[in-house]
């Protein structure tokens, strides 16, 4: 230990319920030396050179946050799409402001196509509204904006886009195309419009390739990277390793990150089950133990994931009677469930922890067989076998996950965004109330985490927020209690983004609290989670992430 | 504007619900996009994307066209193959050829295929697979029909042959007036090429043209089809169903009339010039489809499903003809009159604008 670092706060809240609090942290090499007072800490700092770093002296600092299930990489390429619409709308940074009329939308495009990088690349932005916002775009009018820069422009019911003259040529098309939907101007020149399927799949080509190219999976991880950074994540988890590009190019574009400096995260891989054992086969387990062995505490790899049935918001979950309100449009997974305990033997014997979706209680009672019949042919201690989402469950389905050992990984957010939509709409009162029953597996005494599933369901990535709805637990009104019995403690909740969600991702010996000898990982707020009112939980600020030890910002 | 309109100004942007939808769709739309790079020839299979809201009778429809495919081999995608009940002997008589679990048989050659995975694999699969005259692909009640179509237009070997979809007479007004299901519903009208009104026995004739008069205050331009027990002759549906250029006579049992008759070019007819036909979109006109050849000796097949149309390379070498159907004898006149203009305009020679 060459030189210790130590932060002064106005308070530290460690998540170790042994030595709650503090108000100074010493750190050194990446880790934790000791955290307490200025006081305490003097018999390290009598024997080591140390500086006092005071930037976080009137600040709260907390265990840095975890959100365990996010697919950055996978959502980060289709967030170059930027948004033009007339509403305010969630988005990963937040609440996007939407914009009023088609001058403000050519405002914004105008600044944007300034500081667009490469000229060679479509702009692309969606969400315009012609109803709200004033009327069509059209060429001559994009032009104005950049007769150099391609943009294109989708619709918010994306059966237009606008271009201009740049993106016309990349598409491939002059005044002389035939093809329905391309529209022009009355002396017969092409008016930038690209009306329904064929027209606007035509527009779309040269925008897919620039969105799914060669480095856009990097770049995606650079973006999601700082927008997880600003929500105050230090540590995720990538639940679809290999899913979209295959395994070695999306761990080379994390590693690449991690080298360069772009990528304020830890971030663990957990591999996508049918796609590894389309890959590797019987050499699977082999594959995964080499990729342990080259990570490190940056970028790991551990477990193994399962989809089982489809999500909450496509409503395509799989539910016990009474079912849906009307038609059941549940939908189950790649793995067909009969085979479920066969599949995941291997990776049970073999001790890799088993991930597994399971949004609908259908799908959540098929988890708990499978889990049961794998503890009665070889019962494993410590598992930490993980129900993923855990949306609509019930509380005997809490008592036997905890009874089994086993742990869930929830997603809260929809008890907000969605829960009194699918009253009458899919799920039904009862089981839309009752989203996400986190009282109960508080009460069955099972260790849970909440994440965001950051992806392509536009909800924010925020574990602010996430504590937030776990606490208040109020609906899209704004005003309503989704089943108050479900609510949970503060405490509670900010142990589900902090050392709970490392126990579930199988690193709470060196994550998730505040203790000597653990990673020197922090987020800072402006203010105390413990003091404010409840319903102001989700407006408190994030100052900084600590990442082993060094400042991010 | 000259062409292209894409109608009135449309969308009803507010609940997070359609903000999703919206944003589902934009992405669903960019990645149906990057599965092929260009066009696929005219001998790619016609995908029909039958969309409707749940309980419209879309799956009735489908139950139909199986029973009745014209002498056509229909594949049809669906989620679950249980609700279309295949094996009922509603199925007019019909035996299934071979079961398994993704795949039913039928002995006229028909399949009903359970979608597995991603819509545009399975698409491509079956195409792949060249046992089929036409596809239809049964979109789930919440599915986005727009993102569908551009998954059947993007899979390689398919070729969207049209979005159809049904909606139910007896509740279109109050499903239009619900906050939660309204935007779902009229997505889908937005994106019919064809519309389908199912149920018309269970409302009175007023009524009929009253959501005649809606829908196209809805979608200005799209054809409305009325139907009686999912009853709607297959030459509507399919694109496929207009190969040759003759039709059986029509047996009567569609409640709804149409009329159909076949141009012959007797010379070549220049690309724009169709094209500029179609895009005019002939009062009526519900499907055409067809070859001609251009002067420079190329052979170019036509479709048309409402007013959408295209004009691609054929694949192979076919005679002249284009089979008009619409939905009067007056207006297949006018049609057959207008479309047989090209015939007469010398080579080269430009049409005035319309």
């Amino acid at each position: 230990m060459e030189r210790i670092t130590v932060y002064p706060a106005a308070r530290i809240h460690t998540m170790d319920p042994g030595r709650p609090h503090g108000s100074a942290v010493a750190v050194a090499d990446g880790r934790i030396v000791s955290v307490g007072s200025m006081e305490s800490m003097q018999p390290w700092l009598r024997r080591y050179p140390y500086d006092i770093d005071d930037r976080y002296a009137d600040k709260v600092i907390f265990p840095g946050f975890i959100d365990p299930h996010t697919h950055l990489r996978l959502s980060g390429t289709y967030m170059g799409l930027h948004y033009v619409g007339p509403i305010d709308s969630a988005s990963p940074t937040g609440i996007r402001k939407g914009l009023p009329s088609r001058d403000a939308v050519l405002h914004q495009l105008r600044a944007l196509a300034a500081e667009h990088a490469d000229p060679s690349e479509p702009l692309t932005a969606w969400g315009y509204d012609p109803a709200s916002q004033d009327g069509h775009l059209d060429r001559d009018m994009l032009d104005e904006i950049s007769d150099t820069v391609p943009l294109w422009v989708c619709a918010y019911a994306p059966h237009i886009v606008y271009a201009n003259s740049p993106m016309l040529e990349l598409i491939g098309v002059d005044d002389d195309s035939i093809g329905h939907g391309l529209g022009r101007y009355a002396d017969g020149r092409l008016n930038g419009w690209f009306v329904e399927t064929e027209a606007t799949a035509r527009a779309n080509r040269p925008v897919a390739a620039s969105i799914f190219g060669p480095g856009t999976g990097r770049a995606a991880i650079d973006r999601m990277g700082a927008v997880a950074r600003a929500a105050g994540v230090t540590t995720t988890a990538d639940l679809v390793w290999g899913m979209a590009d295959g395994f070695e190019p999306e761990w080379d574009d994390h590693a690449a990150a991690i080298a360069e400096g772009t990528f304020p995260l830890r971030i663990y891989m957990i591999p996508f089950e049918p796609k590894l054992v389309r890959s590797y086969g019987a050499e699977m387990l082999d594959f995964l133990a080499s990729k342990r062995s080259e990570g490190d505490d940056r970028l790991n790899t551990h477990g193994v994931k399962y989809v089982n049935d489809g999500s909450y918001p496509s409503m395509t979950l799989v539910m016990n009677s009474p079912g849906y309100l009307d038609e059941d449009t549940a939908h189950t997974g790649e793995v067909p469930w009969e085979d479920m305990v066969e599949r995941m033997r291997p990776f049970w014997r073999a001790g890799v922890q088993i991930h597994s979706h399971a949004n609908g209680d259908r799908t959540v009672d098929m988890t708990l067989d499978t889990l049961a019949a794998l503890q009665a042919e070889q019962p494993r201690f410590d598992h930490r076998f993980t129900i993923e989402h855990y949306c609509i469950s019930t509380p005997a389905q809490a008592k036997r996950l905890a009874a089994l050992g086993g742990l869930a990984s929830v997603n809260i957010y929809f008890v907000h965004f969605r829960a009194q939509l699918h009253a009458d709409h899919g799920f039904g009162p009862d089981r839309s109330e009752a989203t996400a029953r986190l009282g109960s597996l508080e009460r069955a005494g099972a260790t849970f985490a909440l994440h965001s599933d950051f992806n392509l369901v536009v909800t924010p990535l925020s574990p602010l927020l996430a504590v937030w709805c776990a606490v208040n637990r109020v609906g899209a009104d704004g005003e309503t209690v989704m089943a108050p019995g479900e609510r949970i403690s503060l405490d509670r909740a900010l142990r589900a983004v902090t050392i709970d969600a490392a126990h579930v991702l199988a690193r709470d010996d060196r994550l998730g609290s505040i203790e000597a000898g653990k990673l020197a990982d922090f987020t800072v707020l402006d203010d105390d989670p413990y003091e404010v009112d409840p319903m102001a939980l989700r407006d408190i600020g994030v100052v900084d992430t600590v990442l082993g030890g060094e400042p991010t910002s | 504007m000259d062409s292209g309109d894409p109608g009135p100004l449309r969308a009803q942007p507010g609940s997070v619900d359609d903000f999703d939808a919206a944003w589902q769709a934009t992405v669903g739309s960019i990645a149906a996009a990057r599965r092929r790079p260009g066009d696929s020839g005219a001998d790619a299979v016609g995908v029909t994307v039958l969309t409707g809201f749940l309980g419209s009778g879309k799956t009735t429809v489908l139950r139909r066209l199986l029973a009745e495919p014209a002498g056509l081999r229909i594949a049809a995608v669906v989620n679950d193959i249980g609700p279309v009940n295949i094996d009922a002997a509603a199925i007019d008589g019909l035996q299934v050829a071979s079961r398994t679990p993704e795949r039913v048989e039928l002995t006229n050659g028909c399949a009903c295929c359970a979608l597995v995975d991603d819509l545009a694999e399975t698409l491509e699969g079956l195409a792949g697979a060249r046992m089929s005259d036409a596809i239809v692909v049964e979109a789930s009640g919440v599915a986005d029909p727009a993102t569908l179509a551009l998954a059947a237009e993007g899979a390689a070997g398919c070729m969207l042959d049209g979005v159809v979809a049904v909606v139910d007479a007896q509740h279109l007004a109050s499903q239009l007036s619900d906050p939660r299901v309204g935007p779902a519903v009229r997505r889908q009208i937005d994106v019919a090429h064809l519309v389908v009104l199912s149920k018309v026995d269970q409302v009175d004739s007023a009524e009929v043209a009253g959501l005649a008069d809606l829908l196209g205050r809805l979608a200005p331009g799209r054809m409305v089809v009325p139907a009686v027990h999912g009853r709607i002759d297959p030459r509507l549906l399919l694109g496929a169903a207009l190969r040759g250029a003759t039709f059986p006579a029509d047996t009567g049992e569609h409640p709804f009339e149409v009329a159909s008759a076949v141009v012959t070019p007797t010379r070549p007819w220049q690309r724009a010039e169709v094209a500029h036909w179609f895009e005019l979109s002939p009062p009526g006109l519900m499907r055409a489809k067809g070859w001609f050849s251009s002067p420079d000796g190329g052979c170019h097949e036509v479709q048309a499903v409402g007013r959408s149309w295209r004009i691609v390379p054929a694949g192979s070498a076919h005679d002249p003809a284009i089979v008009l159907i619409c939905s009067s004898q007056e207006a297949v006149d006018s049609a057959v009159a207008s479309l047989l203009n090209l015939d007469e305009l010398t080579s080269g020679q430009r049409r005035p604008s319309g």
